[in-house]
């Protein structure tokens, strides 16, 4: 692992580091409540909404793992940051005004409790939580890797150290101050990766000669590289395009921020910025990788020891000090917003849905609870990430399947559909979830019941879709409560 | 309502099925057809309301499907790996489609989601009614 020479680098986390904490102290007043908590007090305007929703869905799976995909499969990776300048307005399209107008006529502040105003019953809501209890934790698994491989670049400490400290400022922010804390330090975050990005791709081009010249390079080297397909060749893309076309209308980090905004009006153009904003932030994700990718096959730099360190080793060696440190703390934001989200919804899940799903309310001093959850869910989501040795893309796209197997489906279609069905919501979650855990296992364990070259969260979604409208038409329908059936008309 | 979108529900699940086939026997043209029917079903599924769609509507998702499907099928015609390199904007051509194309691509739906926000996907009245019959005082 390199590490940061230059104290501007050291000085730009550090000052990063300080405005998240500031951010952190300011919410924690005026977090009063657990509508505060969980939903920032349905108060966000268009743009706050806009910048949480990409920088979370960024991530260090995009800031960190994305560089080291395009340099270890080319151009297959362009289809997973390319698709969600769709995907995102896809997620407007589906959820956006039901889930909204959902907050406003009953006292839902989470997906497993908007399962529960759609189907009924406790089954569905129980499947819902522990399906994002998973999912949080493979998730924020990935996230907090990621913190800890940019600060160990930084600061030059180990992994250990590198993680207490980018854990305690995280802790602070999200446990004082919940998503509203989440929430403005994705705003500024969102816009510290937009503008990183813009003048690294800008360092990229200069650096590789261009981006002809980058081309040609990685042609000779391997024309499927370079070539629409990429590595991972024509079924490995077609497959990203799947899941991640479609499968961010099942991530709740960011279907829950369109029940943040004020006014459900403003919803208008946020489809349309999102889907730009995204594009502008994938920039540095494409360039850093070709552009390191380019380097090493013309000799200028030895083989990476991991596709992982394509980034931190690209702006430690090759650009000026003031920009790497603009982008490790870019880098740094792009995890920890992520991470923020997941802490926020894996914490509504375990006091919040969980305790109404089995005992029919949650418990006295939510508020409290809430907090303690949070800090618990950090914990665990630690000691789960030491004990994992991938790849941290790889982790992500685990984690990310997960989710939209086991969410697409129940939230977004069945927002859409009255014939859905409680007892379908239960299948298609057991389904997505078995099938997602037994290909990756398989995989893992060297006996993969796939070709390695398809993304197994995109046949998880598919199986669980199929399994969801199947056994939707098979099931008795329930009687839909007055305002549902009008709400699914609107 | 029910009737139609119980349509669409039926295509997205034998798209499903489609898929996980061309998946599982490396069938990469059927799989570009599920990729890009998939989102549109999904966005016409989201588009319909109780009194069905807009004309403006379905040409636009049926522009976005077959546009989609053109990229794709570009991505494969022009991706020649045994020829000399001819470069289209920095990127060989095959790549160029994907590059270019993709982003306006997704950036359009975006775009009819605010055109259409305000007479389809949720008129102003339409909204007051809602919230006046159910919104507890």
């Amino acid at each position: 692992m390199p590490t940061a020479e230059s104290p501007l680098i050291l000085y730009c986390v550090v000052a990063y580091l300080a405005v998240c904490a500031v951010v952190g102290a300011w919410s924690m007043r005026r977090t009063k409540s657990t509508v505060d908590f969980f939903l920032a007090g349905k108060s966000l305007g268009p743009v706050v909404v806009v910048m949480a929703t990409i920088s979370s869905m960024m991530s260090g799976f995009g800031f960190v793992g994305g560089p080291g995909l395009v340099y270890e499969s080319g151009s297959s990776s362009l289809w997973i940051s390319f698709v969600v300048a769709f995907a995102l307005p896809l997620a407007y399209v589906m959820l956006g005004k039901r889930l909204r107008l959902l907050v406003e006529i009953r006292d839902v502040l989470t997906l497993p409790e908007t399962v529960r105003a759609r189907y009924g019953g406790r089954w569905p809501m129980l499947a819902m939580s522990v399906a994002i209890i998973l999912g949080v934790l493979g998730y924020l698994g990935t996230q907090i890797l990621a913190v800890g491989v940019v600060l160990q670049a930084v600061l030059g400490v180990n992994l250990y150290i590198a993680l207490a400290i980018g854990l305690s400022v995280l802790a602070f922010y999200s446990i004082a101050g919940g998503i509203l804390a989440g929430v403005y330090t994705d705003l500024f975050q969102g816009i510290l990766m937009i503008g990183a990005s813009v003048m690294v791709l800008a360092y990229c081009m200069d650096l590789g000669g261009g981006m002809s010249e980058i081309s040609r390079t990685l042609w000779d080297m391997d024309p499927d590289f370079i070539g629409p397909w990429g590595a991972r060749g024509e079924i490995g893309s077609l497959t990203w395009i799947l899941l991640f076309g479609i499968g961010v209308c099942g991530q709740p980090h960011i279907v829950t921020k369109l029940m943040m905004i004020k006014d459900i009006r403003q919803m208008k153009w946020g489809a349309v910025a999102s889907g730009a904003s995204f594009l502008l932030m994938a920039l540095l994700w494409l360039g850093v990788g070709f552009t390191m990718r380019t380097l090493v096959e013309r000799g200028d730099h030895a083989p990476l020891a991991s596709p992982d360190l394509a980034a931190p080793t690209f702006l430690m060696e090759y650009t000026p000090p003031l920009l790497a440190g603009l982008v490790f703390a870019a880098m740094l934001a792009a995890t920890m917003s992520t991470a923020d989200s997941f802490l926020n919804v894996g914490a509504a899940a375990m006091v919040r849905d969980i305790p109404k799903a089995v005992m029919g309310r949650a418990p006295d001093q939510e508020l409290l609870w809430s907090r303690l959850a949070t800090g618990l869910l950090l914990v665990l989501s630690t000691v789960f990430a030491l004990y994992m040795e991938n790849l941290i893309a790889l982790l992500g796209t685990f984690a990310y399947g997960t989710f939209a197997a086991a969410l697409l489906p129940s939230v977004a279609i069945g927002m859409n559909w009255k014939r859905a069905t409680g007892a379908a919501c239960v299948a298609s979650i057991a389904t997505g979830i078995a099938v997602n855990f037994t290909l990756e296992l398989s995989a893992r364990h060297g006996s993969p019941l796939l070709s390695p070259e398809i993304a197994v969260g995109a046949v998880a979604v598919m199986a669980a879709t199929a399994v969801f409208i199947a056994v939707s038409l098979l099931t008795p329908r329930r009687e839909l409560p007055s305002d549902i059936d009008a709400l699914l008309d609107v | 309502m029910e009737v139609k979108n119980s349509t669409i529900a039926i295509a997205i699940a034998a798209v499903c099925v489609v898929v996980l086939l061309a998946a599982l026997a490396g069938q990469a043209g059927l799989l570009a057809l599920g990729a890009v029917t998939m989102p549109t079903l999904l966005a016409a599924f989201g588009l319909w309301s109780r009194d069905g769609t807009s004309v403006r509507t379905c040409i636009w998702l049926g522009a976005f499907w077959a546009a989609f499907l053109c990229l794709l099928a570009l991505g494969f015609y022009l991706h020649r790996p045994e020829e000399p390199l001819a470069l289209i904007g920095g990127f060989p051509a095959g790549t160029t489609i994907l590059v270019y194309g993709m982003p306006p691509l997704g950036i359009s739906f975006g775009l009819l989601y605010g055109v259409a926000f305000d007479d389809e996907v949720l008129p102003e009245d339409k909204q007051r009614e809602f919230l006046s019959r159910f919104v507890k005082q």
